[in-house]
């Protein structure tokens, strides 16, 4: 017998709500005090660990190594990087799919011994990731005391000699079919793509949209992997960061022993993509139609500079002011003061080349109109009215974050993205005292200098909304 | 092997969990690695604990105490925090709410002025127009979460499932839903139940990081032990412990569930450190040969989960991928081949070592980021803080014989629930509903414990 049940899911809730009590007076049961009306001073200097060195080497073969001590728990994080990555593909010769597919081929085993990655992580203990970007390759590890040896070994074996035949590209392309955006998380990347294809135009790598699977997985053979790989997989390309609880010498010992016979072939030189330009902004409003969405996004976004840049610290401060911390100015308009949005947010992202802000929140359907005028004006506004203290304060902490060595993990990441573009430890080094630099008055000027008077928006939301904003203007529907 | 010049230090053990006069658990775990502290503030108060018609209640009072406070009125509290230089965020989950922080170590008396100022000072800045404008914030968010996790991560069918786990009653059958139902809680409402549930002896505070021990007592004295309670007791709830017996059925209809999804749940009665450690190897070890099982199959894809729920655990496996291939039955027998593996041998010794070493890595993980580690230590009060070390260290010795018995007793088909999710896009979101199909011989048992 199969006795079944219907739960109906969050809809009789309200009919069924019965009173509460009220509640006791008086509310508050602690006695005000003098040391609960003052914020108390800080400790004293906490005699801690100080911040970890960057020691950077360069192997004969060219091969850059960054190390960085962290005495503490016994982690150490491996990683790899390549300057070479999707902004090589937008030419004829280098459809797209192929630095991320190359990235995901790397995990499906190496060309010695017929190993492969899976029994290297029998021993490391770990599983390896691999994935490209717009600046770069990534491949990497973090592992325990026991499995660092084997991990370093094993992470040159996947990037120097990856077995790129036919049979791990078909794994791998399964892996970069997991790896694409599903569901609701595609929309903002969709978004982002239709501000760049205005900017740049629509052949430009950031604006062109991901093929589906099967096309990519079809398209690129094993000699087109391994072209790419034997020319762009070479030490003066490359990286190394080891970070965590390991000596700089041992460390170096491992990397020179593992990559420094690593042939130091002349390889293909790195293409020059996209210089940055600062592109006029017009007020366009592109408006997409997403047919699953049951919610709506606004978009603002303007062109900004590239990594490392002079003004690269001031922008970063600038858009955490605009959308960073729960009180900065975007959050404050829309979600304190209107209940409009839960997550307002501003994002920075410098790349190799070229950089851009965006604002995005998602809202209401019915609200789209009304948010996208909000999110413009705070744009502009911050053009026009000046920094204060306070949230110049909390936007240096929160960019601050960003820079900090003791994730291994994310400080990896870091120096990975420094590197890239051609920065080294000792620019790593000196950020701390940069954004300490920063005024309010280099925040204005680079709003004065970056921000447009008129700013681009994208919209994504339904039918409604789309009807809502036909008469304030818009150009341009994707369905 | 190659000699590695290795800098990893003593991992300190939690101090001795202590109480307050007024009923504060504190936990204290200082270490000498980072340059950080972590203050943590667990309330033993969650969406389970939301009124019936009352959904969210739990949540708003969450998002209210970011408000203003007496002391520090408006956004002070939110600006205050932002300017520390760390992260802070706040979680309403399924038992508790928990408040956290990290910031520079120096920062520990901001830290905790503002945790007390929380905790004693925030109902009186209530009013209705902050929670009529926080009820339409929370709203969004809980719509945000849907579009961002999506059907892998969390969403309405697994909040059902999660339901379907427990019989009727249960504290953990309660608050999975997503819904807002929101609308209509009054300033009376929230004030009535911060009062009831927002009180130090209804709470924990956890400590991690870089930090003089008895200074930081000192500073716990100075700004908690002066926070009032109520006189009437607080109160407590009674979580049995629920595992299955027989293999129960449901099939969740949700307009979210865009590809058929197979979820498989057991229920681990592991509550101490031996049980965890072994649960924590037996999870990396049936990853490791579900991977490898499914490796030949590309378009099969898979997540397992670990999750502890106090006095057990539960395992969670999701069966996916794409339409165009296996059936979720095929997918499910690959699954049954691997388990079958497990109960009758084991692991192989030669695979036991370095998924040993998988689990131990995880966990040094959690550890070595001080606001997982503090989430860790903020147990319920029912239950004490784990001994995070002893675990570490029971994970080194797990046998090839202690994996096989969990998976003999407890990761069985006959000890499990099965759940598919079902599209129903037509409705929309009033499609998210859950059909339970229970098996003749399915039953839940509550409190067992035997291996």
């Amino acid at each position: 017998m199969r006795a079944v049940a219907l739960i109906a899911f969050a809809t009789l809730a309200t009919a069924c709500r019965a009173s509460l009590p009220p509640p006791s007076l008086p509310l508050n049961r602690t006695a005000e005090a003098p040391k609960y009306a003052t914020r108390p001073t800080p400790l004293e200097e906490i005699d801690g660990p100080k911040p970890a060195p960057i020691v950077q080497q360069k192997l004969d073969n060219g091969l850059t190594v960054f190390v960085v001590e962290q005495p503490g728990v016994p982690l150490t994080s491996i990683g790899y990087i390549n300057r070479a990555a999707q902004e090589f593909q937008d030419a004829e010769d280098r459809p797209i799919g192929l630095a991320s597919m190359t990235a995901s081929a790397l995990l499906e085993g190496t060309a010695i011994d017929e190993d492969t990655i899976i029994e290297d992580l029998r021993i490391a203990g770990r599983r390896p990731y691999a994935f490209a970007f717009e600046d770069g390759t990534f491949a990497g590890v973090t592992v325990g005391e026991r499995g660092f040896s084997t991990a370093v070994a094993m992470i040159a074996r996947m990037v120097r000699t990856p077995a790129l035949g036919a049979t791990h590209l078909a794994d791998a392309s399964s892996g970069v079919v997991r790896a694409f955006p599903r569901q609701k998380s595609a929309l903002r990347t969709r978004m982002r793509r239709l501000l760049f294809e205005r900017w740049y135009g629509a052949t430009h790598a950031w604006a062109l949209e991901p093929k589906a699977l099967k096309e990519v997985a079809s398209e690129l053979t094993p000699v087109d992997i391994r072209k790419y790989h034997r020319t762009v997989f070479i030490p003066r390309h490359s990286a190394v960061v080891l970070n965590g609880a390991i000596t700089a010498t041992a460390a170096f010992a491992l990397v020179e022993r593992h990559f420094g016979d690593w042939s130091d072939d002349p390889g293909e030189p790195l293409r020059d993509s996209q210089r940055f330009v600062q592109r006029e902004h017009d007020d366009a409003v592109t408006f997409l139609l997403p047919a699953d969405e049951e919610d709506a996004t606004v978009m603002a976004g303007f062109t900004a500079p590239p990594f490392g840049h002079g003004d690269m610290h001031a922008v970063h401060i600038l858009a955490q002011i605009l959308g960073g911390p729960l009180t900065s100015r975007t959050q404050v308009r829309l979600r304190h003061e209107r209940g409009l949005t839960y997550s307002a947010g501003a994002t920075y992202t410098p790349h190799k080349n070229a950089g851009y802000v965006e604002l995005a929140a998602a809202v209401d359907n019915d609200e789209v109109a009304s948010v996208a005028t909000l999110i413009r004006a705070e744009v502009r506004r911050v053009r026009s009215e000046g920094v204060g203290a306070e949230e110049l304060r909390a936007a240096k902490a929160a960019y601050r974050r960003t820079y900090s060595l003791q994730d291994p993990d994310a400080a990896t990441i870091q120096l990975g993205l420094a590197f890239c573009s051609g920065r080294d430890a000792a620019w790593f080094e000196a950020v701390d005292a940069a954004i300490d630099a920063i005024t309010a008055e280099d925040v204005e000027r680079v709003a004065k200098k970056y921000v447009p008077e008129h700013v681009d928006l994208v919209l994504a939301g339904d039918a409604k909304a789309f009807d809502g904003l036909k008469v304030a203007g818009v150009v341009n529907l994707i369905q | 092997m190659f000699a590695v010049g290795l800098l990893a230090l003593q991992l300190a053990a939690p101090l001795p969990p202590y109480e307050l006069g007024n009923g504060l658990r504190v936990v204290l775990h200082p270490d000498d690695f980072s340059t950080d502290v972590a203050v943590l503030v667990r309330y033993d108060v969650g969406r389970a604990h939301d009124p019936d018609g009352y959904e969210n209640l739990a949540h708003l009072v969450e998002h209210l105490t970011f408000t203003g406070t007496k002391h520090l009125p408006g956004l002070a509290m939110a600006k205050t925090l932002a300017e520390l230089g760390g992260d802070f965020n706040a979680h309403t989950l399924h038992d508790h709410t928990r408040y956290f922080v990290t910031a520079p170590a120096r920062e520990l008396p901001v830290m905790l002025w503002i945790e007390a100022e929380r905790m004693a000072f925030a109902l009186e800045s209530f009013d209705a127009a902050k929670v009529e404008r926080e009820i339409a914030v929370v709203a969004r968010e809980q719509d945000e979460r849907k579009r961002i996790y999506g059907p892998w991560i969390y969403s309405d069918a697994h909040a059902l499932i999660a339901e379907a786990e427990y019989p009727p009653g249960h504290l953990y059958a309660r608050g999975h839903s997503l819904a807002n139902e929101a609308d209509g809680i009054t300033l009376a409402n929230v004030q009535w139940f911060f009062q009831r549930y927002y009180r130090p002896d209804n709470a924990t505070l956890v400590i991690t990081g870089n930090f003089d021990p008895e200074r930081a007592r000192t500073l716990v004295a100075d700004y908690f032990e002066a926070i009032g309670r109520p006189p009437a007791p607080v109160p407590r709830d009674v979580v049995d412990r629920v595992l299955f017996r027989g293999r129960g059925r449901v099939r969740v209809r949700s307009w979210l569930s865009l590809l058929p999804l197979r979820h498989l749940v057991w229920h681990l009665p592991c509550d101490d450190t031996e049980d965890r450690a072994i649960a924590y190897v037996a999870h990396a070890v049936l990853e490791h040969r579900l991977r490898n099982e499914l490796a030949n199959d590309t378009r099969t894809r898979f997540r397992l989960d670990l999750g502890d729920r106090g006095n057990h655990l539960v395992m969670a496996l999701t069966l996916g991928g794409h339409v165009v291939g296996p059936s979720l039955d095929e997918r499910e027998r690959a699954v049954q081949r691997v388990l079958v593996e497990l109960w009758e041998a084991g692991p192989d010794r030669a695979e036991l070592v370095p998924m040993s070493v998988s689990a131990q890595t995880d966990w040094l993980l959690e550890y070595r980021t001080l606001h997982t580690r503090a989430q860790r230590l903020a147990t319920s009060r029912a239950h004490p803080p784990p001994d995070l070390l002893a675990i570490q260290e029971r994970m080194k010795s797990v046998t090839v014989e202690d994996v096989r018995q969990l998976f003999a007793h407890w990761i069985r088909y006959d000890r499990m629930l099965v759940a598919d999710e079902v599209l129903e896009l037509s409705r929309g979101r009033s499609a998210n509903r859950i059909d339970v199909e229970e098996l003749d011989d399915f039953r839940f048992v509550v409190g067992d414990k035997r291996r």
